[in-house]
């Protein structure tokens, strides 16, 4: 690193905005060495290559308003509230760029001097007394560098653990997994308490290596951000429509009748669909398939196209909502 | 680290076959795969799709970093390597056979460089 670390911070808890923020710095600012720190509001963030269907509990993100974004890092979903911080580190790619340690190394030495005992663990954990207290993952951008990580401080355990709790035989898809590890609050370690802020302001001396410049990016800049956010990370086309290639299969019963739904999605788009059930039906079911298929695999593209038939036609005592639910645990 | 002197690369540490004058095989390099790691996902670009000399074709994910792929060349997408769908980890074991994408009808290419080139630019760069 060289003598003057850029630091910056978003002025949001949007994790959407604050994603386009760190991927501005990242492809823009392509000089220096830049620290952010940022929390996000209740959020699951997944990771580059994963299909986010899969990797969240969509009725409990419904229940609690919990925000979904996608970021361009690799690696597995993780759940982000405000007892979370998180730090990005955007620097030149050099040699051994890619080794954890560079990276890690001032994270566990500053949790280390806070009498944690702290170690790197893994290819992308930091670990206290056997949890899991920071997850880590980077993305490589021309000749620059993005090593972001997050650091549970005092993050609520029964949120965590209810947003990514899911059914792991809905979804078949060669995507990247997400391993399930057992974290811990940074707070809870600690022999001295303190609060986030400070912690925060501890974070901000003790991860730069050299002398901080407060930086800011300027009006023209946030306006990049602003269009970067609504532009990418605010559609479900990047959320939801990027995942991998996927098989869905699902199978609910309902006072109607059983029924079970297949479908293949590429693209974000349904390729094949396929619908089973022994509810009562008077017309062929395939005038539904044909209707789906090729429209967006989402909920309110579904609704759009079953709104034309007069469903208990074809799905009996079946209604609309309980269709949705069976294929994507959420109506409209 | 090998590079083969059939091949041409660039700088973006992507590998060039060409199969005649306006069809090529695009891969990445022995030294690239070695940077990144062991490869866990390749995010393939679609066939039909355009791609521009320079610029981002499609992205690998490694234990390590999702890194982007850029085009060498200017074209359009004709087949995409859906082995790596199932194995990514061929590019680390066989980067030279395991081609992510055949573009056609090029029309314009990246600066690349020989395989001596390319071996003493991989040893300047670090």
């Amino acid at each position: 690193m060289e003598q003057v670390v850029h630091y910056l911070e978003t002025g949001s808890t949007d994790p959407a905005y604050n994603l386009a923020f760190e991927e501005y710095v990242l492809t823009n600012r392509c000089e220096g060495d830049y620290l952010i720190l940022w929390q996000n509001d209740n959020t699951i963030v997944v990771g580059q290559n994963q299909n986010t269907a899969a990797e969240i509990n969509r009725a409990f993100v419904d229940e609690h308003h919990i925000h979904v974004v996608r970021r361009t890092t690799g690696g597995g979903a993780v759940y982000h509230d405000l007892g979370n911080l998180n730090y990005s580190f955007i620097t030149d790619d050099e040699e051994g760029s890619l080794h954890l340690e560079r990276f890690t190394r001032p994270v566990v030495d500053a949790l280390c001097a806070l009498g944690l005992q702290a170690e790197a663990s893994g290819r992308n954990d930091i670990l206290v007394e056997g949890r899991k207290v920071s997850g880590t993952a980077q993305r490589v951008f021309k000749s620059r560098i993005l090593h972001h990580g997050t650091l549970l401080f005092d993050s609520n355990p029964d949120m965590v653990a209810g947003a990514l709790n899911v059914d792991p035989a809905k979804y078949q898809s060669k995507g990247r997994k997400s391993v399930r590890s057992r974290i811990g609050n940074i707070r809870s370690f600690l022999k001295e308490d303190m609060t986030l802020p400070d912690f925060w302001a501890y974070l901000t001396r003790a991860l730069s290596s050299a002398d901080v410049r407060k930086d800011r990016l300027t009006e023209n800049e946030l306006r990049q951000v602003r269009k970067l956010k609504e532009e990418k990370y605010d559609t479900w086309e990047w959320t939801y429509g990027k995942s991998p290639r996927y098989n869905m299969t699902s199978k609910q019963r309902w006072p109607g009748g059983g029924l079970e739904i297949r479908a293949e999605v590429s693209q974000g788009v349904t390729q094949a669909l396929t619908i089973y059930g022994d509810f009562m039906a008077t017309r062929p079911i395939q005038d539904i398939t044909n209707a789906l298929t090729g429209c967006q695999f989402r909920p309110e593209a579904f609704a759009a196209q079953l709104k034309q038939f007069g469903l208990q036609e074809y799905l009996g005592g079946i209604t609309e909502e309980e269709f949705l639910k069976t294929v994507f645990d959420t109506a409209v | 680290m090998n590079f083969p002197a059939e091949l041409k690369y660039s700088r973006d540490h992507e590998w060039v076959k060409m199969l005649d004058d306006t069809t090529a095989l695009v891969g990445i390099s022995d030294f690239a795969q070695s940077e990144l790691g062991d490869l866990v996902y390749v995010n393939l670009p679609v066939a039909g799709d355009d791609v521009v000399a320079g610029e981002t074709a499609c992205d690998v994910e490694s234990v390590k970093a999702v890194s982007d792929v850029m085009s060498p060349v200017s074209g359009r997408i004709a087949e995409v390597n859906e082995a790596l769908d199932d194995a990514p980890e061929l590019l680390n074991s066989d980067p030279y056979g395991a081609w992510i994408f055949k573009v056609e009808d090029i029309t314009d290419f990246a600066e690349l460089l020989d395989a001596e080139d390319y071996e003493a630019f991989t040893k300047e760069e670090h």
